[in-house]
């Protein structure tokens, strides 16, 4: 069911945009029987990649955050509050600062350095409570949270001074850091793709790693799993997952923490189910967060940001996730 | 695929058999220091335990005895001395084989939110299982026979959470069960039990030594428990070893007063005939008065009272 939604939604992305075409249209065009020979170049071409590049990421997010909440054990955890996002972020523009711009975000290597950055933020916040704690396991859940927001906070504050400082990635970076799927075309997708399939076969082989540590630490003493260990291949898994989507899609804030929170009423907490059942619901998420903000920005007659630019994904997630996730807050402390 | 399964299973027994026949301890610690850091909590542990025999570690509080588990599971790394388990040396054993040799029943575990009784119960078939691939037919089996054994069946499909104390602790316990160890540890398994329910969990540990032919070696804070259910006791103080032997030799008025600083009278159960002990002064904080003479005027009192 969840896929079939995901196709609809797909069919009106596909359609949304400076020309409008009806599902049916769309579907016609993709199917190579286009009903005007530009459809095919509009939807194949043109909007094909970006509803692609929109799924797949999605579907990262959402698999990363259900890994993060499944192994912290903390409902909040989310590849945004744990640092790991940020550290994509910092390690692009960094790059996109020292190397000029052939390391921009475009490049090829984008996706490797932003997990650079990734795992190297994540494993701070995890060193760090680790001092604090003196426990393997690097900090009990609220520790390791509580760390996360700080260093992401300090994170995000050193991006800013480096965009002050280096004018010349502002232009480039900086949309990219509020996140949107503007002008994604095919290259996007072949970048991306790859690091998708990285990232699956790091869910499926850290799976019961993942399970193990939901089910506690108890749990995992006693099967013989060693819970930093254990942990730190979680954290690389979701790392993978995050600084690719970023990469692709920018730091779009909230999929990775409402996908799990919307389906876990449905199927459980259970990783085996919930893990897959977010991947869906994170694509969900996107594409539809980039559909509303495909038909908003053009729902704009004229002049205001539709001359320029189209509204930003990130900013639609933004929009619909910060009051989800306090409504889910509030349900949850209730 | 029959064949490879049947294969694994029998070398796996074979192990038991032979050491039932050697009689190989299941646990020896041989001049075992363990601590955290610079800090020693047990300075130099000597220790063979029996296979088959319910030892119960005793002692007051920080006197070593979780500490001694941990290094006992592999939690901790000796700081010197060796750990053997069924004769093999723990440091060299993978966590696996650990896990497979030996289960944990910890003291406060939770579950989280979200998660059956079967579910969790199947995660103890971790060790036995390859890094991907579904539960097999093998599994299924054993946490079957987990269930069954603890009692637990009939809330399989139930959520731990919503579970009472003394039914949480038996899922506890089936999870170690479906580690098919040779050796189950428990870390106080009674704590946050009612008297009801720690004679249930005592009761369901002396089945299982008596049916799997289990090592139990169990951390108890209660004296009379751990005199009632083990056939040996090993009492510590600041990790050393005060005491180690049958029940009734170890629980005397002169360890008890050594060990948790009260005046007790040990007296047998009328049923059991194990040592019960009931204390009646702190010494602590009575150096200057004399206690024997506080009990001994008490003693009059209540007896003119009556």
């Amino acid at each position: 069911m969840g896929l079939a939604l995901v196709v609809g939604i797909e069919l009106i992305h596909l359609g949304s945009g400076t020309v409008r075409l009806t599902p049916d249209e769309v579907a016609h065009a993709l199917l190579g029987r286009p009903e005007q020979p530009w459809h095919e170049d509009i939807v194949v071409g043109l909007r094909l990649p970006r509803g692609l590049v929109a799924i797949t990421a999605g579907a990262m997010l959402g698999a990363a955050g259900a890994m993060l909440q499944a192994v912290t054990r903390n409902a909040l955890a989310d590849p945004g509050l744990l640092g790991i996002s940020s550290g994509a972020a910092l390690a692009i523009v960094l790059a996109a600062s020292w190397g000029g711009g052939g390391m921009s975000v475009g490049s090829p290597w984008a996706p490797l350095v932003a997990t650079g950055g990734a795992v190297v933020v994540g494993a701070v916040v995890f060193w760090l409570g680790w001092r604090q704690t003196g426990s393997a396991a690097g900090g009990g859940t609220d520790v390791m949270v509580l760390n996360g927001l700080m260093i992401t906070a300090s994170v995000s504050a050193l991006i800013s001074v480096i965009l002050t400082l280096d004018g010349s990635v502002f232009g480039t970076v900086l949309r990219w850091l509020v996140g949107t799927l503007h002008a994604t075309a095919w290259q996007d997708w072949d970048r991306l793709w790859p690091w998708a399939v990285v990232g699956l076969v790091a869910v499926a082989a850290s799976l019961r790693a993942v399970t193990v540590l939901w089910a506690g630490a108890e749990v995992a003493t006693t099967v013989g799993v060693e819970i930093s260990r254990a942990r730190m291949v979680v954290f690389a898994a979701a790392a993978v997952l995050s600084a690719g989507a970023v990469c692709a899609v920018g730091a779009i804030a909230f999929v990775g923490l409402v996908a799990a929170h919307l389906v876990r009423p449905l199927v459980g907490s259970h990783p085996v189910r919930l893990l897959p059942m977010a991947a869906v619901a994170g694509a969900l998420l996107l594409l539809g967060a980039d559909t509303i903000a495909n038909v908003l920005s053009f729902a704009v007659p004229d002049g205001g940001i539709a001359a320029r630019a189209s509204l930003p994904t990130g900013a639609v997630t933004a929009l619909v996730g910060g009051p989800l996730l306090l409504a889910l807050v509030l349900k949850e402390t209730r | 695929m029959i064949t490879a399964r049947r294969l694994a299973r029998a070398r796996r027994h074979q192990p038991r058999e032979q050491h039932r026949g050697a009689a190989l301890p299941a646990i020896v610690a041989d001049q075992v220091r363990i601590g955290y850091g610079e800090r020693v909590v047990v300075p130099d542990l000597d220790l063979a335990i029996e296979p088959g025999s319910w030892v119960a570690l005793v002692g007051p509080n920080g006197s070593g005895k979780s500490t001694i588990l941990r290094a006992m599971c592999r939690l901790l790394a000796p700081a010197d001395g060796t750990v053997l388990l069924d004769g093999r040396d723990v440091g060299g054993l993978s966590p696996r084989e650990v896990a497979t040799t030996l289960a944990v029943v910890s003291q406060g575990a939770v579950a989280p939110a979200g998660i059956t009784v079967r579910e969790l119960v199947t995660q103890g078939r971790h060790p036995h299982r390859a890094l991907v691939g579904a539960v097999s037919a093998e599994d299924r089996r054993a946490v079957a026979e987990a269930m069954e054994l603890t009692g637990i069946e009939a809330f399989a499909d139930r959520y731990v959470e919503r579970l009472s104390g003394g039914e949480r602790q038996r899922v506890w316990i089936a999870l170690a069960l479906a580690q098919e160890p040779r050796t189950l540890l428990l870390d106080e398994p009674t704590t946050f039990l009612d008297i009801g329910h720690q004679v249930e969990v005592l009761d369901l540990v002396a089945k299982l030594r008596r049916e799997r032919h289990l090592t139990i070696v169990a951390v108890l804070h209660d004296l009379a428990q751990a005199a009632r259910y083990a056939d040996r006791m090993i009492a510590l103080r600041a990790g050393e070893v005060v005491a180690d032997g049958p029940p009734r030799e170890v629980v005397t008025t002169a360890l008890v007063a050594d060990l948790f600083g009260v005046h007790a009278s040990i007296v047998d159960d009328p049923v059991t005939g194990a040592p019960v002990v009931l204390p009646y002064a702190s010494l602590r904080g009575s150096a200057d008065r004399s206690v024997d003479a506080d009990v001994a005027t008490a003693r009059t009192s209540s007896h003119g009272g009556g």
